[in-house]
């Protein structure tokens, strides 16, 4: 609590008034010649505790009421909201803000949430008085202490964010903070509108978090000044399968457009769309039906030499700016290139087979076979796929493969032909702690068992349909030793499909040979083909030449350097991964020249969830908050500008208060005459 | 009559208007002359009383004849005697009676009200015939005058009626103990006073008046402030009798006077009703003349009622 006029204290002493008041009245008594003493004595001895204790109280009551006139007069104001919670100041402030895209709703004319939250935070804290104020960014929950309230608005960003607040991590960083720092009380204020997607109230981590803050060996009161919204219509657009298409009625770019309202809309409604692509707008619009709309595969034009760009789709300005634009980045689909290390035969043969082929039919990868002595040679750029088919690298070629490991690459290993021939070989290279170590021929035929149906290569179709591993039959494997994770086993446990464990890239072992007389992978095609294809895909996602990324991903962090192309206005760099736009990632070479054109291009927007509205419960986030001092508060918008409130209102309630008590024990008593007898 | 000046407390109005009404003893009167009050012993009178037995040495003219002829006992027929009232007005003439009613215009004290009330009654007393004597006290029996039935008598009375004035403190009880024992026959007492003294107290003598065969008569003067305490600003009471004060917030105490006041005048009544005293509580701000006539009307109303009844 601070006063804004503390010199009116100065007249603190005239509560002495009333007192001074009922003295000199008590000094101007009349006096009586008096009969019935007899009366009057005992009736003033058997009144006197009764009548002083109501005399004293009703001097109270007059003192306190020029009291709480004098304070009004201070002007006192309190961390309270509508003057209803008043709080002592706390040696350390905690504020945790979140300024994910759905604080940018609106909530007047000229405000959105955020900016009201800000001018509360400087209305609230400007006059007020805190040992250390410390900063939980939403961005990255790191806590960033601070010894003036001033000072943190000056160092701290304070704008909008195109990520999802993550407040499990802010309190989790706000536990740390208060346990690396166990001293004195700590408020913790907390500003939100309590959307699921900056609160993931389900997850389990929440009840770490709690346990964690529970523990903290201080006093620490949390406040969380909610900002609902008030349900005004917001419409929110988002674009997908943005691809380029060479056909021969031109060249295309397709994507697909999507546009959500948070409420129903009764009748078809007509939605103006604006696309921007490298510089240039087009019209087009999308109609809504209920709360939803989509433009499948729409189609732009392109010039003949365009094979790339970036651009932006919004709609019309609404109650929420965040959600109204979504960019995007193309690039034309080029040929993975695939690389077989090994001999090229009758037998494998199906690899290049099965690598040319793309999905989607109309491209064709470039395979390449060299020999295992050429592959120190050779470059890696735009390699999706490596595929071993010889003895195991040697120390050179390992270095090599550890570079294009660590770029993203994808190893796969079959057994070499010198193997199967000589059953007692014993293989003397490695690789990552795995390699072959001989020969299994069976008499009968094996099958496989076991395998992951729920991720990498083996994993089931994306319409949840399992791929027919049950159809191979195997008469002859490797057998394979090191730390590897088996993908499938066949019958007895020993791998048929392996990966190891990397930082980087992917490096698989398939102990299967593709001859016809050890197995029939090569002759079934289609898991040999998943495989492939799985394989190359894993690498294409190294090399591609676009990415979509989700704003305030914790990956994109350590991407920098970047360079924007487009989005908002006078941002540092280092906030480029928390907000929408358009960026060109830096490489190696182009890293230290002034023009970088040759990076790869990055849209960066805002998550899915944002544009879901649902809002985590009042009684959800009190279970969230169970066992910790904490207070809620719902600030209206538009009116509860201020939570610094000043504490007049309070007072003068006290003080009619205090005057009706006065009233009620001033008032004459009701005496019983003599004629009423 | 004529009275001087001074006199200020005999209103002649009032004299003739109450002239007609008879002062009446509730009981027996020892008198010493024929009067209009019963006597306990038999006489001459025309009422009859009753029939008693011939005992030797009866007077034979009053023995019934017509009983002897009929019955052939010997039966001696009794008449009332009639004799005269002598009556004692006792005034208390503490200081507590120099107190003054402020809210009603122009009060009396509560003395000039007992002046009023005596000299009216003692005039209304010798004038019918009866004795008439008075008794002036506060802490003692300051001044007594035996009952005596010649109007001269009633000149002193007046006189020192004139006289009286208030002062000291009240010691009610012991003074009406000592003209308990003072008034030798039996006679009609009127107490005039405040009563500012303990209920218990006033029992006693209460009784020892009546055990004595004197008709008590307790006239209470009590003045409007002192029983409806309207005072509201804060005041130091300074007591009449003494050099005592109290201060006191009146809007503090004034339920709890009225309460113990009430509890007072309830506990003077009982006592009154269980020691067979004409109790009558009478604010100073009443016509003195209406309570007299009251007084008189309800004790031949009373007379009358015991009469028919015995």
């Amino acid at each position: 609590m601070n006063l804004l006029q503390p010199w009116m204290l100065i007249a603190l002493p005239l509560v002495l008034l009333p007192i001074l008041i009922h003295l000199l009245n008590r000094r101007r008594f009349a006096t009586r010649p008096w009969a019935a003493m007899m009366f009057l004595i005992e009736a003033n001895q058997s009144a006197r505790g009764h009548a002083r204790l109501r005399r004293w109280l009703v001097l109270a009551l007059r003192t306190a009421v020029v009291g709480a006139l004098l304070f009004a007069a201070t002007r006192p104001v309190a961390t309270s909201v509508f003057g209803f919670q008043l709080s002592g100041t706390a040696d350390t402030t905690i504020l945790l803000v979140d300024r994910s895209p759905s604080m940018q709703q609106s909530v007047s004319p000229e405000l959105t949430k955020l900016e009201s939250v800000q001018i509360q935070m400087h209305d609230t804290f400007a006059r007020s008085h805190s040992g250390k104020w410390v900063w939980i960014d939403c961005a990255t929950p790191n806590a960033e202490t601070f010894s003036g309230f001033d000072e943190l608005l000056r160092a701290m960003p304070q704008g909008p964010l195109d990520a999802s607040s993550n407040f499990p991590a802010m309190l989790k960083a706000t536990s740390d903070y208060l346990h690396d720092n166990p001293s004195g009380s700590a408020d913790v204020w907390l500003w939100s509108d309590l959307r699921e997607s900056d609160w993931s109230s389900n997850e389990a981590e929440w009840s770490a978090v709690r346990e964690s803050l529970k523990r903290i060996p201080r006093s620490v009161r949390f406040r969380l000044v909610s900002l609902l919204d008030k349900g005004a219509l917001n419409e929110a657009v988002r674009v997908s399968d943005v691809r380029q298409e060479r056909t021969n009625e031109g060249n295309f770019l397709v994507m697909t457009i999507h546009v959500s309202v948070n409420h129903s809309v009764e009748s078809v409604k007509t939605l103006p769309l604006e696309i921007e692509l490298s510089g240039n707008r087009f019209k087009s619009e999308v109609s809504l039906n209920r709360n939803e709309a989509t433009l499948m595969n729409h189609r732009i034009p392109l010039a003949s030499e365009v094979r790339g760009g970036w651009g932006r789709v919004s709609i019309l300005a609404d109650t929420n700016r965040a959600d109204n634009e979504y960019f995007f980045v193309f690039k034309e689909p080029r040929p993975s290139k695939i690389m077989i290390v090994g001999n090229r035969n009758e037998v494998t043969e199906p690899l290049a087979i099965g690598c040319e082929i793309s999905p989607d039919g109309m491209t064709k990868n470039e395979v390449q076979w060299v020999s295992s002595t050429d592959v120190r040679n050779i470059s890696f750029g735009q390699l999706s796929l490596l595929i071993w088919t010889t003895e195991l690298p040697d120390d050179e070629a390992r270095k090599t493969l550890r570079q294009f490991l660590a770029q993203g690459g994808q190893v796969l290993f079959f057994p070499p032909d010198s193997l199967n021939a000589a059953e007692s070989l014993q293989g003397t290279e490695s690789f990552l702690g795995a390699k072959w170590n001989g020969w299994v021929s069976n008499d009968r035929r094996v099958m496989i068992e076991h395998w992951r149906g729920d991720q990498d290569l083996l994993a089931a179709t994306s319409s949840g349909v399992g791929l027919p591993l049950e159809e191979i039959q195997v008469q002859g494997y490797a057998q394979l030793s090191g730390e590897v994770i088996p993908l499938a086993t066949l019958s007895g446990g020993a791998p048929c499909l392996a990966r190891l464990a990397t930082d980087a890239g992917g490096v698989y072992f398939c102990t299967l040979s593709l001859s016809k007389e050890h197995s029939n992978l090569a002759e079934n095609g289609v898991i040999l083909y998943a495989i492939l294809q799985r394989a190359i895909q894993q690498g294409r996602e190294a090399n591609r030449d676009v990415e979509y990324w989700t704003a305030g991903q914790s990956s994109l962090v350590q991407s920098l350097p970047w360079e924007k192309i487009a989005g908002r206005d006078n941002l540092l760099s280092n906030q480029f991964p928390f907000q929408s736009g358009v960026y060109r990632e830096k490489n190696g070479t182009d890293f230290e020249s002034e023009e970088a054109t040759s990076g790869r291009l990055i849209a960066v927007n805002r998550p899915i969830t944002e544009d879901q509205t649902e809002v985590v419960s009042n009684e959800r986030i009190r279970e969230l908050f169970d066992g910790l001092s904490f207070t809620q508060i719902d600030a209206t918008e538009t009116q509860a500008s201020d939570l610094m409130q000043e504490l007049w209102r309070i007072l003068l309630i006290a003080m009619i208060i205090a005057m009706l008590l006065e009233a009620i024990l001033s008032l004459p008593k009701t005496i019983v005459r003599q004629g009423e007898l | 009559m004529d009275f001087p000046p001074t006199r200020d407390f005999l209103d002649p109005t009032v004299l003739a208007r109450l002239s007609g009404l008879p002062l009446v003893a509730r009981g027996p009167m020892i008198g010493g002359v024929s009067g209009r009050h019963v006597s306990p012993h038999r006489g001459a009178s025309v009422e009859f009383a009753e029939y008693r037995k011939y005992v030797p040495g009866d007077d034979l003219r009053r023995l019934d004849w017509r009983v002897l002829g009929r019955t052939d006992r010997y039966y001696v027929k009794e008449f009332e005697a009639d004799t005269n009232l002598r009556l004692v007005v006792v005034v208390d003439t503490s200081g507590s009676m120099s107190f003054q009613d402020r809210i009603t215009p122009n009060s009396l004290t509560k003395l000039d009200y007992a002046k009023r009330l005596a000299a009216t009654i003692s005039y209304l007393a010798v004038e019918q015939g009866d004795a008439v004597g008075i008794s002036l006290v506060s802490n003692r029996v300051d001044r007594y005058l035996s009952a005596k039935r010649n109007p001269a008598h009633l000149q002193t009375i007046f006189e020192l009626l004139g006289q009286a004035s208030a002062q000291g403190e009240t010691n009610l009880a012991d003074c009406l103990h000592e003209l308990s024992e003072t008034i030798q026959r039996r006679a009609a007492v009127i107490v005039i006073s405040d009563l500012f003294t303990n209920p218990e107290s006033l029992k006693a003598c209460f009784e020892h008046l009546r055990f004595r065969k004197h008709d008590v008569s307790i006239f209470h003067l009590l003045s409007p402030e002192e029983v409806e305490f309207p005072i509201e600003s804060p005041t130091r009471f300074v007591d009449i009798e003494g050099n005592e004060s109290v201060f006191a917030e009146p809007s503090e105490i004034a339920s709890e006077y009225q309460r113990i006041l009430n509890e007072y005048l309830q506990r003077l009544k009982q006592i009154a009703l269980d020691t067979s005293v004409d109790y009558r509580k009478i604010l100073i701000n009443e016509s003195y003349e209406k309570v007299i006539a009251q007084f008189l009307v309800e004790r031949v109303q009373g007379l009358s009622q015991g009469r028919s009844s015995r």
